[in-house]
């Protein structure tokens, strides 16, 4: 057996200082980062839930027809809104992606605003702008921005803040796994009902299962503002040179030359006869977006791309081109570098909008694994320096302060995210700002989840925020049944499975949720805050000082 | 189906790694396996865990294939954790 006092005992007391510490310090922006990232993996399907006015999936008419109302729109409305348009833009409602239809143009000259492009975003099946059918709203996509971008803080501040965290939590999961002496003894085991001891395995075994998942997403999360990170590097490497850096992009994102503008119109043939071919050649995918360059010209190109099929995130995806004049299929663009492939695989894995809805699944319920872990970190240190507090001494006030701070971090949040939800139904159709008012009641509810854990008993705080979660989870498709059409019958009726599978998943949180909340009321059952530590040396990453005790 | 397919083969897989810890194994049989059975236990479970990768690679292709494969390890390992711990609350 080794010394724990020795070099190797004190290289791990070290690594559980410092994974206590790498992982507790950012734990409440992690935390916020994995739970509103982990409902970025279904960001589409929420989407297409809080606006339940747009179309069901079944009532989405063929590709020819949504890109003839979109072409419509951008040469008759956007036209007379931007003057001279060089590239239309079509994306179309995919089973993977937004459930409308969006016409965007790029503008020869900037207009009065400013601006180079204009985006509309149009009812598939009438052709309306959604801004006109539907309610306004941030959708799921709000709640996956925000796990990168966070809120009401400037952009750059944000993504360095929690990159930041991320590099600190990977420090924390390799110091882990240093710390965590019997990670294959422990494998498969969760003790019930042993205080403390169950928080470590239920922490570990969040963690130890899941950790493929969790190292591939921190370290790729923090590949995504890569140069943002360390702009130095670019800087010592190419400088500030525009054309070395054109030079850099073209070597990542090589494309096939697609010839440049002649201003000599030429007849094209028909879209729907380039949609047919392409519809006959891909099969089993789905056309994402067409896009059209130097539209009516001599050399225009017409573009099509599949949905992501690859661990590709951006240009991976299956791409045809045609000439426009002639419709004769030009050259695919030639092999990305190993670096860019690389880079872009991270990337694709992060997201994982390649996955299936198994897969998908998947990435959600590991997100909720990281949540977890995050979790049961935060409760097992509060634990231990509770277990330290000798019987008929009082608490310090750190101590009790964090036990409230975890109730407003581990279930305020989820209780933030579920007034989201509500607040989708139930604030005014025509409320100014609407969409940013719904961002607003998260925040408000999850700074009264605070306000509630700090003016109550600990254990009645629990038990109160974790019932109020479950009962919001339960009553969420009841408020949608009474406040729209695209209720569970309807959306069940209809296949509408996107809309449908929200409102189950939610009555299923709701059903953990009870099962879960009797037990907060039992001190045997390991309860958040019942004092009882069988062994103050079993903490989380601290089996280095299991063996100091012992000794 | 294929993606069940692999899953199932990885958790019976991971059914087996357990059954070669002698604290899963009382658990689950009356008492743990003698040293040569583990040993084999061990091979087999291991040869399920690569049978449904090379599964999850053969219908998904080399990359999601293997992130598949991961998924799959990863959510039979929780099962067997979680059936493990229902045994257990039960002795």
């Amino acid at each position: 057996m080794s010394d724990p006092t020795g070099l190797h005992g004190a290289f791990r007391q070290s690594m559980a200082w410092l994974h206590t510490w790498t992982g507790l310090f950012p734990a409440i922006l992690l935390y916020f980062v994995f739970v509103t990232g982990t409902f970025g993996y279904f960001s589409y399907e929420i989407d297409h839930w809080m606006q339940p006015e747009l179309p069901s999936q079944g009532e989405i008419p063929s590709n020819r027809a949504m890109a003839a109302i979109a072409l419509n729109h951008i040469e008759s409305n956007l036209t007379e809104q931007g003057g001279e348009l060089t590239r239309y833009f079509i994306g179309l409602p995919t089973s993977r992606t937004y459930q409308y239809l969006m016409a965007f143009a790029n503008l020869a000259e900037p207009n009065a605003e400013g601006e180079r492009f204009i985006r509309e975003d149009l009812d598939p099946v009438t052709g309306v702008l959604i801004s006109d059918v539907a309610r306004d709203t941030g959708g799921g996509t709000v709640l996956y921005r925000m796990h990168y971008a966070l809120h009401y803080l400037p952009y750059v501040a944000a993504y360095y803040a929690v990159g930041f965290a991320t590099l600190l939590m990977f420090l924390a999961m390799i110091t882990g796994v240093v710390t965590h002496k019997k990670i294959f003894v422990d494998f498969f085991t969760l003790r019930l009902a042993k205080g403390q001891r169950t928080w470590l395995d239920a922490h570990n075994m969040t963690s130890v299962l899941a950790l493929p998942f969790m190292l591939m997403i921190t370290y790729s999360g923090l590949l995504f503002f890569l140069i943002e990170y360390s702009p130095g590097t670019m800087f010592l490497t190419i400088g500030l040179d525009r054309g070395a850096i054109a030079e850099l992009r073209a070597h990542r994102y090589p494309e096939s030359h697609v010839g440049d503008t002649t201003g000599v119109f030429a007849d094209s043939p028909a879209l729907s006869d380039l949609i047919a071919y392409v519809e006959e050649e891909w099969s089993d995918d789905e056309i994402r977006y067409i896009e059209i360059t130097s539209p009516g010209e001599e050399n225009s190109i017409v573009t099509f791309g599949a949905v992501d099929q690859g661990l590709h995130r951006d240009r991976g995806f299956t791409v045809m081109r045609f000439n426009a004049s002639t419709g004769e299929i030009l050259a695919e663009d030639p092999a990305r570098p190993y670096d860019s492939e690389f880079y872009q695989g991270a990337l694709g894995l992060h997201e994982g909008r390649f996955s299936n809805y198994w897969l998908r699944w998947a990435y959600f319920a590991s997100g909720l694994l990281g949540s977890g872990m995050i979790a049961t970190g935060l409760l097992l240190w509060a634990k231990k320096r509770r277990s330290l507090v000798r019987t008929g001494m009082p608490v310090p006030r750190g101590v009790a302060f964090m036990d409230r701070v975890n109730i407003g971090i581990i279930v305020g949040l989820p209780l933030g995210v579920a007034a989201y939800f509500w607040a989708n139904r139930l604030l005014p159709i025509d409320l100014n700002g609407r969409a940013e008012w719904e961002i607003h009641c998260l925040f408000i509810v999850w700074v009264l989840s605070f306000m509630h854990a700090v003016a109550r008993e600990v254990r009645s705080a629990w038990r109160e925020q974790v019932g109020s979660l479950a009962a919001m989870c339960l009553l969420l498709p009841v408020m949608n049944a009474l406040t729209t059409e695209a209720h569970l019958g309807n959306s069940l009726s209809a296949g509408d499975w996107e809309r449908a599978g929200f409102d189950l998943a939610s009555l299923v949180f709701g059903l953990v949720l009870c099962i879960i909340w009797p037990r907060l009321t039992t001190p045997s059952h390991g309860s958040i805050e019942s004092p009882e530590i069988a062994d103050p040396a079993i903490i989380a990453g601290s089996s280095v000082q299991a063996h100091k005790v012992s000794t | 189906m294929t993606f069940l397919l692999g899953w199932l083969v990885a958790l019976f897989g991971k059914l087996l790694l357990a059954l070669t810890q002698a604290k899963q194994a009382r658990l689950l049989l009356v008492s743990a396996p003698a040293g040569s059975y583990r040993w084999a236990l061990r091979v087999l479970g291991s040869f399920l865990l690569v049978a449904s990768a090379f599964q999850s690679v053969a219908a998904y292709g080399l990359g999601v294939g293997l992130v598949t494969f991961f998924s799959h390890a990863c959510f039979a390992a929780w099962c067997v954790s979680l059936f493990l711990t229902w045994r257990r609350s039960l002795s």
